[in-house]
């Protein structure tokens, strides 16, 4: 893989504000290709302070990940977030998880295998459909450094949620974990994950501030 | 894991169902209180994709939301005038914009109910613990003190999908089921909706509520070795954290996620079993409400919480149905009949887990004066 730091690390702001930094990860060296159109089209037309300002903090490239590569793309998101903002991940309370493209794209991928008299169906269909699965992977993989709660919203990215959670919320996480190809089928979608952060600096191990 | 609800004291105020048994919390009581929840009849399960007659509960299924929404705002005397409550939906996806398919594995983007309508709600998935981590959710949206209220709704029919789903995996078992029994062999998918409406005490009992139902503790969180098989040490320390936060050494009654399946049940009851015995306490009555409905998958949890909340009200336990030889584990008890216990009920424990590492424990706690049963 490879990770290129194209902005300058940044503190967090004040407690319960939300600071929006994208990481980019997805299959393959093409993901640094027209990224800031691509992600544009997946998440810029949703505004809000959230949206994509054409400068991604990271590029993560991640090679033959197989089957597994949304989660290795979250872990490549987690790893560049830390390493931007120094923070430990197991101070994350809460990573508020927005997936509503990823989860529309694979339900449908569950549907229309099964609609499909010729296709077979295999475990992996059934359980990679939850996207929970990806995340609990990206944990797993962590270990005692993941985060410790999660929360999956199978909806558009929603500005007033998140804002809402920030302050009630010691240290939290927003990933959007989206895809920007119309693939039928969710194996070749490229994944894009993105992170924001909010929190107390002084409540948090690893030098936040 | 994560520790909400030490912030905000929440009360539930508000349930709504539809089950095989009929429309209503008071049909599903019914029905597991008497031939069907004794163990010794079965209940009217749902096998498969065998659904329920609308002639015999009087709704069709497109219907079951709205009344499930409309019977939780009904019990907590929720009317327009107190605003709209934010609404939670449990659920595989939201209908995507360019897939016109109607599919039960898509969420609605309209929710009517006989009084309000919300549009476009957030849909919370987390398979079969989606209803657990709503109310997290909703525990902490009501921290804020914006939301009036929480609503936390869905529906669940069958379809092939979801049993082809299940069926690759192999987690479907015989007609009918039999959580915790020796026998069993696996899921029978069930189908119903419900509904749950949560808010602050203090507001309750400010619009002349009772808020007897408090939601003590909600632990909630994405975890384990497996993408589907349950992970007995994630499942512990659920449990164990969710007493911790609710900082009560009594635990009166579990119920339990319990599908049926071989690996799941037995790693359940092992970790109840380890706490209980950590906590030092007489043997714990443990049920699972799947022996009578199967399992409603994403909104399995509305039974759940509903079965704890009854024995909180009334002092009774629900059994399991279709529990004959209970597994031999000790610390746990495996009511085959509802009882009433001597020393009352007044903290219950409800489980969720689910593929894709989906672990959820809510602790909730009857805070109504004792005189009252």
């Amino acid at each position: 893989m490879t990770g290129a730091a194209t902005r300058p690390p940044a503190a967090l702001g004040r407690p319960g504000e939300v600071q929006h930094r994208w990481v980019v990860a997805g299959p393959g060296p093409h993901v640094a290709s027209r990224v800031n159109d691509r992600v544009r089209r997946a998440v810029g037309e949703q505004g809000g302070p959230g949206r994509f300002d054409g400068t991604p903090a990271r590029v993560e490239s991640v090679e033959a990940a197989g089957r597994r590569i949304t989660q290795t793309c979250v872990v490549r998101a987690f790893e560049a977030l830390r390493s931007e903002h120094g923070c430990e991940l197991g101070s994350v309370e809460l990573l508020l998880v927005f997936a509503a493209r990823y989860a529309a794209l694979q339900t449908r991928g569950l549907i229309d295998r099964v609609d499909d008299p010729g296709a077979r169906l295999n475990p992996r269909i059934s359980t990679d459909m939850e996207t929970s699965e990806p995340i609990r992977g990206a944990i797993a993989e962590l270990g005692a450094g993941g985060p410790r709660g999660a929360l999956v919203i199978a909806s558009a990215y929603d500005e007033r949620t998140v804002a809402r959670l920030a302050p009630a919320t010691g240290h939290l996480m927003v990933m959007r974990l989206e895809v920007w190809c119309g693939s039928v089928d969710p194996r070749e979608a490229d994944v894009l994950v993105s992170c924001s952060v909010s929190g107390e600096p002084t409540d948090l191990p690893g030098g936040l501030a | 894991m994560t520790d909400t609800a030490q912030r905000v004291t929440v009360a539930l105020t508000g349930r709504g169902l539809v089950t095989a048994y009929g429309l209503g919390v008071d049909a599903y009581v019914r029905g597991t209180t008497t031939a069907g929840g004794s163990g010794t009849a079965p209940g009217p399960v749902v096998n498969g994709t065998d659904p329920i007659d609308p002639a015999r509960i009087g709704a069709t299924s497109d219907e079951w939301l709205g009344l499930a929404v409309d019977e939780a705002l009904r019990e907590s005397g929720w009317g327009p005038h107190d605003g709209v409550p934010e609404l939670i939906l449990v659920g595989q996806s939201e209908q995507p914009q360019d897939d016109p398919r109607t599919t039960p594995l898509y969420t609605p983007r309209t929710v009517r109910s006989s009084q309000l309508e919300w549009e476009a709600p957030l849909v919370l998935s987390h398979a079969c613990a989606s209803v657990l981590f709503a109310v997290d959710l909703a525990v902490r949206l009501l921290a804020d003190g914006e939301a009036p209220a929480v609503l936390v709704a869905g529906v669940s029919t069958c379809n092939v999908y979801s049993t082809q789903s299940l069926e690759v995996v192999r987690a479907v078992g015989s007609h009918p089921p039999r959580p915790f029994d020796q026998r069993r062999d696996g899921i029978t998918i069930g189908e119903g909706a419900g509904a749950l409406l949560l808010e602050r005490r203090d507001d309750a009992e400010a619009r002349g509520r009772t808020a007897d139902i408090e939601v003590a503790a909600v632990v909630a969180g994405i975890e384990g070795r497996s993408a589907a098989a349950s992970d007995d040490d994630v499942v512990r320390r659920c449990m164990t954290e969710a007493m911790s936060l609710a900082a009560v050494d009594r635990l009166d009654y579990v119920h339990a996620h319990a599908t049926g399946t071989p690996q799941g049940d037995e790693a359940e009851a092992r970790a109840v079993s380890a706490l209980v015995a950590r906590l030092g306490s007489p043997p714990v009555p443990v049920s699972s409400h799947k022996g009578a409905l199967g399992h409603l998958l994403h909104t399995s949890g509305f039974p759940g919480i509903v079965s704890a909340t009854v024995a909180l009200q009334t002092g009774v336990l629900p059994a399991t149905a279709n529990l004959e030889r209970p597994l031999d584990i000790p610390h746990v008890l495996f009511p085959t009949t509802p009882y009433q216990p001597e020393g009352g009920v007044r903290t219950a424990m409800v489980n969720a887990f689910g593929f894709g590492g989906n672990n959820a424990s809510v602790v909730l706690r009857d805070v109504g004066p004792c005189d009252q049963r």
